[in-house]
C-alpha cells in the first residue's frame, strides 16, 4: 500500500507498533507528567521554594510573578487550624497588608481566623476566577478583594496572563475574545495549567542555580518592597499630563471609568458567582490611595467615584459586602503612609493592617 | 498536515510554496518529454520561475539599497525603490529542494513523479521544511512510495533524536545567545577578551541551534518511518576548512558541490577557472546565508581559505602540514571558523573590523573584562569538554541509538528528566537562527 506520508500512523501498523507507540512515548509522557506534578509540585517542595523564594530586586518580574503565585499555591494547600481569610489584590496589597499584624489584632481579640495575604503584581479582575482552584477551597471562609482603580481594565495583564490562567474559566466571560487570535499563548496557558514544572520554570530554575551556588536564602520579608526606609515627607503635586491612552495603566484606569462591561467587571461577577456557589464569603473593598496619586499622569481625569460606585452597586447585586471608601479617607488623606502613589509605606501598612484586621472582626460571621 | 503546519507561520505564503512545487513538478514533465535546446530552455524557464520569488523576496530590497548607495556615493542623481518584503520562512531551503529534483529529472538522474501529491509532500514535508536537512528527491520520494511499518527502533531513535535537538538547542543555544547578544548588542564597551568568548560562544550557538534543528527535523522523520541525511558530523573537529563543510550543513555543501561547483567544471578545468570556481561558490553559499554583506564576505572568506589551502597543499609546508600531527591542525581549522563567525554574527562590516580590531591588537583594555569573563569561560570549557568525549565514544556518530541498549525502565525515567531539563534550563526562547535563511 502506498503511503504518502501526509499519514502519520498507516492503517497498516501492527499490533507491536502501537505498544511501542504507548510503551516509548506515552509512558513517558505520563511519567514526565508525575514527577513535573506530584514530585516537585508535591507540598514538602512547594513549601521549600515559598520559603527560600526570591524578594523583587534579584530576579526578574516573570518569576517573581511566579514566585507570588507559588506562595498562593503554598498557602492554599496547607493546613490551618482556623477557617482562612484570603486578602487577595495587586501589588498595593503585597506592601499594603501586614498579616502577621492581622494575625496579632486577631488573636487579642479571640478571633479565629487566619489571615493569608496574596498580593500579585498587577493583578487585575478579571484573573479572580482564574485562579479560583486557590481562592475557593473548602477551608476558606471569606476572600477579601482590594482593588485598585486599574483593577477593571478590558486588557490582559502582561506578565501574568499564560500563569494565571485557567481554561475553562477563560470562556466564561469574553476574555477568550482577547486571546483567540493569539495560539501560542493559548498553548502557552495550557501547558501552565497541565504541568507544574512548566508554570513555574523560572522560580525552580533561579532556586536550583542559588542552591548549587550555595546561595539559597530565606525569604527575609513578606513585601516586593525592603521594609525600613524613612518615611516619605508630604507631597506638593501639580497636576501632570496625563500619560498616552496607549500606555497600559493608563488604558486599564479609562477603561475602568468607562461605563462599559469590561473583561475586568465581568471577572468580579463572576467570581461573586463562583463564590456564592462555594458557600464563600466576599468582601471587595479598595485599597487605600494616596490623594496626591490623583493628579498624576496615569490617573488624571479618572474618576474614583465612577469606579467605586460601580463596584459598590455590582456587590449590592451580588449581596457581597462592600466597604465605602470613605472608612479609609484618614489614611489616604495623609501622603507620609505612602512611599509612591500606588503603595502604603511600613507605617501607612501598619495603620490599614489593624484598621482592617478591627474592620474584619465586625463583618466575618465567625 | 505539511501545509498547516506551514500556515502557521504566514499564511499567504501557502500559495508561494505551493507556485514553486507546481512550477517543478509541471516543468519536469515536459523537460522528460523534449530533448535538445528545447529541454535545456525548459530547464532554465524552470529554474528561473523557482529562483525569482527566492531573488524577489530575499535579495530584491537589499541590492535596491546597495545600488541607491553606490549612486549616492557617486553624486548620481538615481535612486531606485522596492519593497522590503516579510521573507517567507523556509524559501531557501524548499527552492533548493525543488530545485534538485528538476536538475536531476533533466540529468536523467531521477525519474519524474507522476504524483503531485508525492511532489507536494516532498517539497514540503514538514519536519524539515523551515531549515533542512536540504534532501534530494532520489532520498526522499522512494521512501513515499513503499510501506513503511512502524519499526519500535525509529521510534526510539527518533525521540532520542528529538531530544537531543531540544536540548542542544534550548538549554545550549539558547543560553549560549544571552551572552552573545550582549556582547554584540553593544560591542564597542568590551574588550578584546570578551570579544574572544563572544565569538566562541556564538560558535556554540550556531552550531547546537542548527545541529539541534537538524537532529529534531531528522528524529520526528525517523518516528514516522523516514530516514533523512545527517546535516552535521562534528565539524568543530576537522583538521581541514574543506574537512569541515563536509561536515557542516553537509546536504547545503553536497547541493552547491553537485549544482554549481561541478557544473563549472570543479577542479577538471585550468587553475584559474579552478580557482575562480571555489571562490564564486562560496561567494553564492555566503549569498544563500542573507542578503547583506557581512554574509557574502564570509562566504569569500571560506572560499579565499579553500583556495589558499588547495594552494599551500600542493607545496612542500602543505605536505609537512597534511602530514603533521591532527590536534594543531583541529585548533587551526576551528580558530579560523571562530574568525569568521564574527563577520558572520555582526550587523555590519563596520562593526565586524571594530571587534576584529579589540580581538587581535592587544592593548591594555584586552583583558579588562577578565573577572566577568571567568563564569562564562569556565562553561565554554565543560562544554568543549562534553563535546570531546562524546565524540570519542562515538555518540550520533553511525545513527546507532545508545537508548534502545538501554533497559526499559532506565530509558523511560531518562526520557522524563530530560524533558524536565530542558522545560527548567531553556534559555529564553529564540528562533532558530537558520529559520532566518
Amino acid at each position: 500500500m502506498r503511503n504518502i506520508g501526509f499519514i502519520l500512523f498507516p492503517s497498516n501498523m501492527r499490533k507491536i507498533s502501537r505498544k511501542a507507540l504507548f510503551m516509548e512515548m506515552l509512558i513517558p509522557i505520563a511519567l514526565f507528567y508525575f514527577i513535573s506534578n506530584y514530585i516537585i509540585g508535591s507540598l514538602f517542595f512547594v513549601n521549600k521554594m515559598d520559603i527560600y523564594a526570591p524578594t523583587l530586586e534579584t530576579v526578574t518580574l516573570r518569576t517573581y510573578v511566579e514566585k507570588q503565585l507559588m506562595h498562593l499555591e503554598a498557602k492554599s494547600r496547607s493546613v490551618s487550624n482556623y477557617p482562612k481569610v484570603l486578602i487577595v489584590g495587586s501589588s498595593s496589597v503585597a506592601n499594603g497588608v501586614d498579616e502577621n499584624i492581622i494575625q496579632q489584632v486577631w488573636t487579642r481579640n479571640g478571633f479565629k481566623a487566619s489571615p493569608l495575604k496574596h498580593g500579585l503584581t498587577g493583578f487585575l479582575a478579571y484573573e479572580l476566577p482564574l485562579i479560583k482552584k486557590f481562592l475557593l477551597k473548602s477551608d476558606v471562609k471569606t476572600v477579601v478583594y482590594l482593588y485598585n482603580m486599574f483593577s477593571f481594565g478590558d486588557i490582559l495583564q502582561p506578565e501574568g496572563v499564560s500563569l494565571r490562567w485557567s481554561t475553562r474559566e477563560l470562556f466564561k466571560t469574553s476574555i477568550w475574545k482577547k486571546v483567540i487570535n493569539d495560539p501560542s499563548l493559548i498553548a502557552k496557558g495550557l501547558l501552565t495549567e497541565i504541568f507544574f514544572v512548566v508554570k513555574y520554570r523560572n522560580l525552580i530554575k533561579e532556586l536550583i542555580i542559588r542552591l548549587i551556588e550555595g546561595r539559597l536564602e530565606k525569604l527575609p520579608h513578606q513585601f516586593d518592597y525592603q521594609p525600613g526606609s524613612p518615611r516619605p515627607q508630604k507631597r506638593n503635586l501639580k497636576e501632570e499630563d496625563p500619560l498616552p491612552p496607549t500606555h497600559w495603566v493608563r488604558m486599564s484606569l479609562l477603561a475602568s471609568d468607562s461605563g462599559r462591561n469590561t473583561i475586568g467587571y465581568q471577572g468580579l461577577v463572576r467570581f461573586f458567582i463562583l463564590a456564592k456557589k462555594a458557600g464563600i464569603q466576599v468582601i471587595v473593598a479598595p485599597i487605600p490611595l494616596p490623594e496626591f496619586s490623583l493628579v498624576k499622569q496615569h490617573k488624571v481625569g479618572i474618576s474614583q467615584s465612577n469606579i467605586d460606585k460601580r463596584v459598590k452597586n455590582l456587590a449590592n447585586k451580588f449581596d457581597v459586602i462592600n466597604i465605602e471608601r470613605k472608612t479609609i479617607k484618614f489614611i489616604e488623606k495623609d501622603d507620609t503612609y505612602f512611599q509612591d502613589h500606588v503603595h502604603l509605606h511600613d507605617m501607612g501598612r501598619d495603620v490599614y493592617s489593624r484598621w482592617l484586621a478591627n474592620y474584619l472582626i465586625q463583618h466575618i460571621g465567625l | 498536515m505539511s501545509y498547516l503546519f506551514y500556515s502557521f507561520a504566514h499564511p499567504p505564503y501557502i500559495f508561494l510554496l505551493f507556485t514553486v512545487t507546481l512550477v517543478n513538478y509541471t516543468t519536469g514533465f515536459f523537460i522528460v518529454k523534449t530533448s535538445g535546446k528545447l529541454r535545456k530552455f525548459l530547464l532554465i524557464a524552470g529554474l528561473t520561475f523557482s529562483f525569482a520569488p527566492l531573488f524577489l523576496f530575499k535579495y530584491s530590497y537589499w541590492l535596491t539599497q546597495s545600488f541607491n548607495e553606490i549612486m549616492a556615493l557617486l553624486n548620481i542623481q538615481l535612486t531606485c525603490h522596492a519593497h522590503n518584503f516579510l521573507l517567507p520562512v523556509g524559501i531557501s531551503f524548499y527552492t533548493f529542494q525543488a530545485s534538485s529534483y528538476l536538475i536531476d529529472v533533466y540529468r536523467g538522474r531521477t525519474e519524474i513523479t507522476e504524483s503531485l501529491l508525492e511532489f507536494a509532500c516532498f517539497v514540503s514535508f514538514f519536519p524539515q521544511l523551515v531549515a533542512g536537512p536540504i534532501v534530494r528527491s532520489i532520498e526522499f520520494l522512494p521512501q513515499l512510495s513503499v510501506n513503511r511499518p512502524f519499526f519500535k527502533l525509529d521510534l526510539i531513535r527518533g525521540v532520542e533524536l528529538v531530544i537531543i535537538g531540544y536540548f542542544k538547542k534550548c538549554v545550549v543555544a539558547d543560553n549560549c545567545a544571552v551572552f552573545v547578544d550582549k556582547i554584540y548588542s553593544n560591542p564597542d564597551i568590551y574588550s578584546g577578551l570578551s570579544h574572544w568568548l563572544g565569538a566562541l560562544f556564538f560558535t556554540v550557538q550556531i552550531y547546537t541551534d542548527f545541529s539541534g534543528y537538524s537532529d529534531i527535523a531528522r528524529g520526528i522523520g525517523r518516528i514516522i518511518g523516514f530516514k533523512f541525511p545527517f546535516n552535521f558530523r562534528w565539524p568543530y573537529l576537522s583538521s581541514s576548512l574543506r574537512e569541515f563543510w563536509r561536515r557542516w550543513h553537509m546536504t547545503l555543501y553536497f547541493w552547491i558541490r553537485d549544482y554549481i561547483y561541478i557544473p563549472l567544471g570543479g577542479n577538471k578545468v585550468g587553475y584559474f577557472r579552478f580557482i575562480f570556481n571555489i571562490i564564486f561558490t562560496w561567494f553564492l553559499c555566503g549569498l544563500w546565508h542573507g542578503a547583506g554583506y557581512t554574509y557574502v564576505i564570509w562566504g569569500l572568506y571560506h572560499g579565499i581559505l579553500l583556495t589558499c589551502g588547495q594552494i599551500v597543499k600542493r607545496t612542500r609546508i602543505g605536505k609537512l602540514w597534511g602530514n603533521s600531527h591532527i590536534y594543531p591542525r583541529i585548533i587551526w581549522t576551528f580558530s579560523l571558523t571562530v574568525v569568521g563567525w564574527v563577520i558572520f554574527r555582526s550587523r555590519s562590516i563596520g562593526e565586524a573590523l571594530l571587534i576584529y580590531k579589540k580581538m587581535f591588537f592587544i592593548d591594555k583594555g584586552f583583558f579588562m573584562d577578565w573577572e566577568d569573563v571567568t563564569i562564562p569561560l569556565s562553561y565554554l570549557v565543560i562544554l568543549g569538554f562534553i563535546h570531546i568525549i562524546t565524540y570519542r565514544f562515538k555518540y550520533d556518530v553511525d545513527d546507532r541509538s545508545v537508548m534502545i541498549r538501554t533497559p526499559y525502565p532506565l530509558r523511560t525515567i531518562a526520557v522524563a528528566i530530560s524533558v524536565i531539563i530542558i522545560i527548567l534550563f531553556s534559555g529564553k526562547q529564540e528562533a532558530f537562527i537558520y529559520f532566518a535563511f
